[in-house]
């Protein structure tokens, strides 16, 4: 099938509109989305629960088109800051300081209905676990046509079309068969793509993807990766994927973001943090890598050391315990500073050698 | 292999359906006709994606899952019946290492008092473990000074060190590591994968390797056997298997791999859009 579903044909509007995601509606005075301003803005987001800050002050920005991944272990509050980017942080864990901006539209400030009518339409959100997401007890076409009827409008019946040709987007073979399948009856991967039909339904402007690759195989991570990137490219939906694997960031970042204990350590093109890593955690993920095609060549350069808990984070850098460059200025905590073009780095000796 | 420490003789494994996930009458193959062997102090390598039947080749191997044919060896000795004394003597030369350490250790016994239970299940002097004293094996896996830790205080790459020392105390000859270091950060996965190379080095343990992850089995293997469907589709030592793979299924898993860098990936691209041209 070559009909693009991604256009709104048959969706009760007038004949095919440009694939391109559609501005967010702009009510209340809010400000319309333009060509240079980006999907999404973070502005000095700070998250915790009770006296423990778990996301210190992170800002970044996501242009149209442009996929930023977010980088680092677990802990480090990448996660939480893709669910305060969707509304979804959930007590006791709450934003205490910063600003959310889709297209323009601040969304801290939003009421839980106002939420509801943008996730779903102007963002959607991929998680890890694909079988988990689903719902056990209803077909995943129904499943996929719910975000139409809700959001656009379109009568089931017409829903249930539009997914079908969205499974069929996505690579699933019969999709019209594959439609009245439950979840259990499908593969991981295949429960992945009706993950990513449902996010893409409503051509969002932003899809948020936490680890969307991480529990499939590496075939069928590459089959996944290829179609958001080729789907990405039709659409021009701005993308955030949170991942721990930097091959999948060498395979799909156009920009990174690393961090660390709560923090962004440092930002960049991903040809600059791949070419010369300025921190140096950055630089000691880079150096621990292992893939298939290279030479074993004896030991790792291993990071020394755990990442602290958020409770018992060291003053200053957080990573000072770990770092072979820390001397007595770590004490203070580095700023987030640009070094060349586009990269940034919080560390006192960027780029130092070991 | 005549000095082989393990050897499995065309060994089958096979569930029968009993109307549950599988339908009455329906057979899974999860092991089909399987030839490996293990040298001692040598690490095999075993990849394959979900459901290529490497975890239930690990079990054969270590003596907790009996075959549907074929013969499974271990020291030139098929595994007496499970559950017999002969057994378990048997069992204290295979430990066996899984992916999730918090699953491996109780909860209620600290980390010396897990180690020592081990040593005494298996009738040995507690006072004696692999690397002399107790003290000296927590501190020889990293975990000085912190054998009197409960499980819950410890992190994740603690926990799988613990696990470690407790296998090692039994002074085993093959550690069956099943996906042992794939739930742990890079920078911890790189600190245990350090550490079952320098206690191979020491100890001369030979090492059943299992992984989905083709770049940690190309780090740590001597040989690579690569896995599909219940069978060994690709085997050889581990700096031939994916320099020059001669298997249809091994050139694709290594083609699906992601690329190590932003410029690897272009290179590959160019070349897959040459490729594509010349057809």
């Amino acid at each position: 099938m070559t009909v693009s579903v991604l256009t709104r044909k048959g969706a009760g509007s007038t004949g095919a509109l440009p694939v391109q995601p559609r501005p967010v509606e702009s009510r209340g005075g809010t400000a319309r989305a333009t060509a240079a301003e980006p999907v999404l803005a973070i502005e000095s987001l700070t998250i915790g629960t009770g006296a423990v800050d778990l996301v210190i002050d992170v800002s970044f920005q996501v242009a149209p088109g442009e996929t930023l991944c977010l980088v680092g272990e677990s802990g480090c509050g990448k996660s939480l800051t893709c669910l305060a980017a969707m509304g979804l942080l959930a007590e006791p864990v709450r934003r205490r300081a910063g600003s959310v901006r889709l297209a323009g539209t601040e969304l801290t400030s939003l009421g839980d209905r106002r939420l509801r009518e943008i996730r779903g339409r102007d963002m959607a959100m991929i998680f890890q676990d694909p079988v988990a997401s689903l719902n056990p007890v209803q077909r995943v076409g129904r499943q996929v046509a719910e975000a139409l009827v809700v959001h656009e409008g379109l009568s089931m019946r017409s829903a249930m079309r539009r997914a079908i040709e969205l499974l069929d987007r996505v690579g699933i073979a019969r999709p019209d068969e594959r439609a009245n399948a439950y979840p259990h009856q499908l593969s991981g991967g295949m429960c992945q793509r009706v993950m990513i039909a449902m996010a893409l339904a409503c051509r969002p402007k932003l899809i948020v993807a936490d680890e969307a690759t991480t529990a499939l195989d590496v075939t069928t991570q590459a089959q996944i990766l290829k179609l958001m990137k080729t789907l990405q490219d039709e659409t021009g939906t701005a993308m955030i994927f949170v991942t721990h694997d930097l091959s999948v960031v060498a395979e799909i970042a156009d920009r990174v973001a690393v961090m660390y204990s709560g923090r962004i350590v440092e930002t960049g093109p991903v040809d600059a943090l791949f070419d010369h890593p300025a921190h140096p955690y950055t630089r000691g993920l880079m150096d621990c890598r292992l893939h298939a095609l290279s030479a074993a060549n004896g030991r790792l350069a291993a990071i020394g050391g755990t990442v602290p808990r958020p409770a018992a984070r060291p003053i200053g850098c957080a990573f000072r315990p770990r770092c072979p460059r820390a001397d007595a200025r770590c004490e203070t905590l580095p700023e987030l500073r640009r070094l060349f073009g586009a990269q940034t780095a919080a560390c006192h000796f960027p780029g130092a050698a070991r | 292999m005549s000095n082989a420490v393990l050897a499995l003789q065309d060994v089958s494994r096979h569930y029968r359906g009993k109307g549950g996930l599988l339908r009455k009458g329906d057979t899974l193959r999860a092991v089909d006709g399987v030839d490996v062997t293990l040298a001692p102090g040598e690490t095999l390598g075993i990849v394959g994606e979900s459901g290529s039947g490497k975890s239930t080749l690990g079990r054969l191997a270590a003596g907790i899952e009996p075959p549907s044919a074929g013969n499974v060896t271990f020291k030139g000795k098929p595994y007496a019946p499970i559950g017999s004394s002969a057994w378990r003597r048997q069992r204290r030369d295979v430990q066996v290492v899984f992916q999730n350490p918090s699953q491996a250790l109780d909860p209620r016994l600290s980390i010396a008092d897990q180690i020592r239970g081990a040593m005494e299940a298996h009738r040995l002097d507690t006072g004696k473990s692999g690397a002399g004293s107790l003290d000296a094996l927590l501190a020889r896996v990293g975990l000085e000074g912190l054998g009197r830790r409960y499980p819950h205080q410890l992190s994740g790459g603690q926990l799988q060190r613990a696990v470690i020392a407790r296998a090692l105390s039994l002074s085993p000859d093959v550690i069956v590591c099943d996906e042992a270091v794939s739930a742990l950060d890079v920078s911890v996965q790189a600190q245990i994968l350090n550490l079952l190379q320098d206690l191979q080095a020491e100890f001369s343990v030979a090492y059943l390797f299992i992984s989905h992850d083709l770049g940690v089995v190309r780090h740590v293997s001597h040989r690579i056997a690569v896995m599909q469907h219940g069978r060994i589709v690709e085997a050889g030592p581990a700096g031939d298997v994916f320099a020059s793979p001669r298997n249809s299924y091994t050139k694709a898993l290594i083609a699906a791999l992601p690329a190590a860098s932003p410029s690897a990936r272009r290179a590959r691209d160019a070349k897959r859009r040459l490729d594509f041209a010349k057809v």
